[in-house]
């Protein structure tokens, strides 16, 4: 997985809600944010699949991050979005988030290295944390997101 | 090379292709005899172009050889007698050369050194013709290609023919020259008649009488030659990625118009939306079909090869052949048009190669000499069919039943029943090889199981029809397209599931109250009895890991049959639907593992549904779903369970309670029912007489420790089983009840007590608290019948050409005794079952065998006796070291490089073979499979002898 340094931070990131959480991933990934559509749910898969959706007659796998990342409760409210992100094997995955946020551009913020406390499972696919003034923003990598296990 | 020149040079290997191409029909359609002047004339243009082409992109050699084909087919052109079978060959070799060449600059930049060295030797073997090539052999270093006319020539009429390429020049007077010189007389007897006054084609030729018959067809294919260009002239290239793409996006309107549609009728009321969804409709079903258009080729692709393979067949084989092809232009999906081109080619060779008879032979039958192949294609109701006609000397049903019989396939009695017609496909039969002598071209039989795979995989099919003494028709069906295909919809749970229309054989409901009748042995594993035939019973629920279905049992029970491969099974499902038109979309790579799903499909309702993949249900059939899906390798304790060592076993008794028996399933063929009375003795033997036929009988307690059967033979209501198996022999075991069929994990079984075990009941593991003894099924038979007449159909050569030695199934090494009859394995396998079946069997081929449990010690073994084995044979899972790992380790030692290894394993599918394929090993072998590994080993014993 990539690593982030001060010269390969992205531009601009795209924030999301888990929770009561704030995440981010580089809005370059980001192809757009849906409506939830119905998923169809596939048996036999692991639990961070949560089934397909039809986006205008292309199938999109939906992950659950708060699976992969080991989120207590998993579940996602009535409100929840679908970001669509890009992925450069398999066309486009689809990403369950609670609420959608800005998009913001990072030269405003303070970026550290993820903190040693997180939780193994979580390790493998954050990158970073970007602090704006008193709100962390996790910045998660999107390649090892989507990439399948 | 600058962008110009690249691109040049681009266009001139696109040009050159279809030259070559055009040059190469035309000279095998105009093939030997005079060659009418217009398709010599088009010869010749067409190497003076190449040359021309091959002379601006610097293509020295190319533009030499171009030359001297050139100079040859002037000559030709001027004296039609001298276009000969030599000059045929040549510019065949020319055709080859340039194709070669046109490869090699495509790979690496420039056209090779060595490309026409053959073709200038042809030339030099051509008598008569050109004197010049032999000249130009005995310079040591020909001149600059284009400065050829002025070298100081030792022979004086060499320029002659050279300075066709510069018409300036006037070279009238020499031309008549050469023939004169010529060691060949007859070839200079029409010279005469042509003083052609000037180099330019068309004058000398039109004088020329050209004969009739050949006429015909040469102008046929130049005039398809020149519709070829005008077509080029018309068509732009395409990649077939953008193709591929353009069908994805059609795929996707289609279904967004089948929602529109749906939407349009809850809206009847506005006419105007409903004018504008069907012409939109109109439009996208046009579309749809011109971009499914784009797809198809001509099957004339893969045929044009044809004339060529015939050609050369059929004169290493000393036959005349005709090959006859129409249909070409009949278009399929390219995908699928490809997926023909090896089958097609081994159909073409079989015939060549037994149907069509030498000359002699056919004189002798008052047939022509020539015998002709027949290749048409067409369309009818929705497929393309391809027929494959000789009219050569057809099959020969009796010798095909003969042969089934003497390989175990049929009984006498079943032969006796066989039309002609059923016995002619039992040619598709694997392992039933017809010819006497197998050539190197085919031996029918070897290969015509793979030709009916491989066309049944694209879900087409073949059949044969032949008459003795007339000829052989093969008729292929073929689906137009595989991007969209039939499947039947069927539910489980509140999900729809598509099954593909291919796999499917019938469907089955069960009313809720012959429920219990019908379904048995529900304890594990269930089977159905359909028509006398045992069908293995999955439930899709159980197969995707949904709860079961409530016990509302007043609804019937659908049971949905399918076929994979050779195995046929019965899926419950919960509902069944209508069969619909799907277009199967990939999976992505998080639904690629599960193996049960082939892909997804959205239907016209916009909803989802998943694809079933029958042949990744079988291969899944006793789901552990997350340990064995998810598993990877280097999970070594989750491989404590591993479907490797499971296999399914038919579970039986003899009439006591506390003994059981079990045999594999795989190799059961039916289980039939006979009244105890009809188990007669004849002629010292026991046999099953049953209608008219007679069935070996075997009774356990002969070869095994097991108490005698129990049965009645008086009492007339008293009725036994006789499980017949999948093999040589037609024999039935003879048992009192079936109590069950089940997963036994063989890893997972009993020492054996020595003073239980036999040669037969090897191994023994207990279930349901009964002890159960599993039957070694090859050597029961082996021991029941032993195999004094047993012919090992290897394929090998050697072993089927001579009746081998009833027990060495190894093969006569040809006088190499330095390979020996047998060889050293080194064989790893965890489990008892397999250790001792296998080891049995190739002990008994006479190979000396040392067993291991697993990789790892097998691997430290071979380390320390590196020169103490001639082959390894290894399980693929097994704990500590797997078979993977083992291959691996081997072939990382360059010591062992020689080392053949052979993987046996119960996982058929293609992917695990290709895996172990690359891993390292040399052969793929499924367990149980006695044959088939005989067969390997064979093989590299076989190799063995050939390198020593």
């Amino acid at each position: 997985m990539s690593t982030i340094t001060q010269d390969t931070i992205p531009a601009q990131i795209s924030t999301f809600r888990l929770d009561e959480e704030w995440y981010s991933v580089d809005v370059l990934k980001v192809q757009e944010v849906l409506e939830p559509l119905p998923i169809n749910t596939v048996p036999l898969t692991d639990k961070y699949i949560i089934g397909l959706i039809n986006v205008r007659g292309i199938i999109v796998t939906c992950l659950s991050i708060k699976e992969r990342l080991g989120f207590d409760d998993c579940d996602y409210g009535e409100n929840y979005h679908n970001v669509i992100i890009n992925d450069p094997d398999d066309g486009h995955v689809c990403l369950l988030v609670d609420e959608i946020g800005d998009v913001i551009q990072t030269n405003d913020l303070v970026f550290a290295d993820r903190p040693p406390t997180i939780p193994a499972k979580a390790k493998p696919f954050i990158a970073g944390v970007f602090r704006d003034k008193d709100k962390l923003i996790t910045f998660l990598d999107a390649d090892a997101i989507i990439r399948a296990s | 090379m600058d962008s110009l020149n690249a691109e040049l040079l681009k266009e001139f290997l696109w040009s050159s292709k279809e030259d070559i191409d055009v040059l190469e029909d035309l000279i095998l359609a105009v093939e030997m005899g005079n060659p009418d002047s217009e398709s010599v004339n088009t010869m010749y243009r067409t190497f003076h172009s190449l040359k021309g082409a091959a002379g601006l992109m610097q293509l020295q050699y190319t533009e030499k050889a171009a030359h001297k084909g050139e100079s040859l087919l002037d000559t030709c052109r001027s004296n039609p007698a001298a276009y000969d079978v030599d000059v045929v060959t040549a510019l065949l070799i020319f055709v080859d050369a340039v194709k070669s060449t046109i490869l090699n600059i495509e790979n690496e930049g420039n056209e090779g050194s060595d490309q026409y060295g053959e073709f200038l030797k042809a030339l030099g073997t051509i008598d008569g013709a050109s004197p010049i090539e032999t000249t130009d052999q005995q310079q040591p270093d020909p001149a600059p290609p284009q400065s050829a006319p002025p070298a100081p020539a030792p022979v004086p009429v060499v320029p002659a023919p050279q300075a066709q390429a510069a018409p300036a020049t006037p070279p009238p007077p020499q031309k008549a020259a050469p023939v004169p010189a010529t060691p060949k007389p007859v070839a200079a007897a029409p010279q005469p008649t042509p003083p052609a006054p000037a180099p330019t084609p068309p004058p000398p030729a039109a004088a020329k009488p050209t004969p009739p018959p050949r006429r015909k067809k040469a102008a046929a294919s130049e005039e398809k030659s020149e519709k070829k260009e005008i077509q080029a002239e018309a068509s732009v290239r395409v990649s077939i990625s953008l193709l591929d793409q353009l069908m994805n996006h059609v795929g996707e309107l289609v279904l967004n118009r089948n929602q529109l549609l749906r939407i349009s009728e809850q809206h009847d009321e506005d006419n105007n939306l409903l004018a504008a969804c069907s012409s939109l409709d109109h439009v996208t079903s046009e579309l749809q079909e011109s971009i499914m258009q784009t797809r198809m080729q001509p099957v004339g692709a893969i045929f044009n090869k044809f004339p060529r393979i015939v050609r050369d067949l059929s004169r290493s084989l000393n036959k005349k052949v005709e090959l006859d092809i129409s249909g070409k232009e009949t278009e399929l999906d390219r995908t699928i048009l490809e997926s023909m081109r090896d089958p097609f080619t081994h159909i073409l060779r079989n015939s060549l190669d037994h149907g069509v008879e030498t000359p002699e032979e056919r004189l002798a039958k008052g047939k022509a000499e020539t015998g002709t192949i027949a290749i048409k294609a067409f369309h009818e109701g929705g497929q393309v069919i391809i027929e494959v006609s000789d009219d050569g000397n057809g099959i020969n049903a009796d010798r095909v039943l003969n042969k089934a019989i003497d390989n175990g396939l049929l009984t006498p009695e079943q032969a006796e029943r066989m039309t002609d017609q059923d016995a002619c496909n039992l040619i598709f039969h694997p392992g039933l090889s017809t010819a006497e002598a197998i050539t190197n071209v085919s031996g029918r039989g070897v290969g015509m199981d793979v030709v009916k795979s491989n066309i049944e995989q694209i879900g087409g099919n073949i059949e044969v029809t032949s008459e003795y003494g007339a000829g052989t028709t093969l008729r292929i069906k073929i689906p137009l397209t595989l991007a969209i295909i039939p499947a039947l919809m069927v539910q489980a749970e509140d999900m729809l599931y598509a099954i593909p229309q291919v796999n499917l054989i019938e469907l089955v409901s069960i009313e809720p109250d012959e429920l219990e009748k019908s379904l048995e042995n529900i304890r594990g594993a269930e089977v159905y009895r359909l028509r006398e035939r045992l069908l293995t019973i999955l439930r899709l629920r159980d197969i995707l890991n949904l709860p079961p279905r409530d016990d509302d049992d007043d609804r019937p029970l659908f049971i949905v049959v399918v076929a994979a491969g050779d195995q046929q099974f019965g899926i419950v499902v919960d509902d069944i639907f209508d069969t619909e038109e799907i277009v199967v979309k990939p999976l992505s790579s998080h639904l690629k593992p599960i193996e049960v799903f082939a892909g997804s499909t959205i239907r016209g309702d916009g909803q989802i549904c998943l694809v079933l993949d029958m042949a990744g249900i079988t291969r899944n059939r006793h789901i552990d779903t997350h340990s064995d899906l998810l598993s990877s390798d280097d999970d070594i304790d989750a491989h404590e369970n591993n479907v490797e060592d499971q296999q399914e076993f038919l579970i039986f008794n003899l009439g006591h309670d506390n003994e059981q028996f079990a045999v594999p399933l795989q190799l059961i063929s039916r289980i039939e029912q006979y009244p105890s009375n009809h188990i007669q003795k004849i002629n010292g033997s026991q046999m099953i007489c049953h209608d008219n036929s007679l069935l070996p009988a075997v009774f356990l307690e002969e070869h095994t420790k097991a108490e005698p059967l129990v049965y009645s033979p008086d009492n007339p209501e008293d009725t036994i089983y006789a499980i017949i198996f999948q093999s040589r022999t037609n024999i039935g075991l003879i048992v009192r009840n079936l109590v069950d069929s089940m997963v036994i994990d063989l890893s997972d079984t009993l020492d054996t007590p020595e003073i239980v075990s036999s040669s037969v009941a090897t191994a023994f593991t207990v279930i349901n608290d009964h002890a159960t003894a599993l039957i070694d099924v090859y050597a029961l038979m082996d021991t029941a019948y032993p195999p004094i007449a047993q012919k090992s159909n290897t394929g090998v050569p050697v072993a089927t050409t001579q009746s081998t030695a009833p027990v060495s199934t190894g093969p006569q090494t040809g006088g190499s005794p330095a390979a020996g009859p047998s060889l050293r394995i080194l064989f790893c396998e965890d489990a008892q079952f397999f250790q001792n079946v296998v080891t049995g069997y190739l002990r008994e081929s006479g190979h000396s065998v040392t067993m291991f449990e697993n990789g790892k010690l097998g691997w430290d073994h071979l380390e320390q006796h590196k020169d103490d084995f001639d082959l390894v044979l290894t399980d693929l899972e097994m704990p500590v070291m797997n078979g993977w790992e083992l291959i691996k380790s081997i072939r990382n030692l360059p010591s062992f490089d020689h080392l053949p290894i052979i993987a046996l394993t119960s996982l058929t599918d293609e992917e695990a073979r290709q895996k172990t394929l690359q891993a390292g090993a040399s052969e793929h072998v499924v367990k149980l499979q006695k044959d088939e590994l005989l067969q390997s080993v064979n093989r590299i014993l076989m190799g063995q002898a050939q390198n020593s």
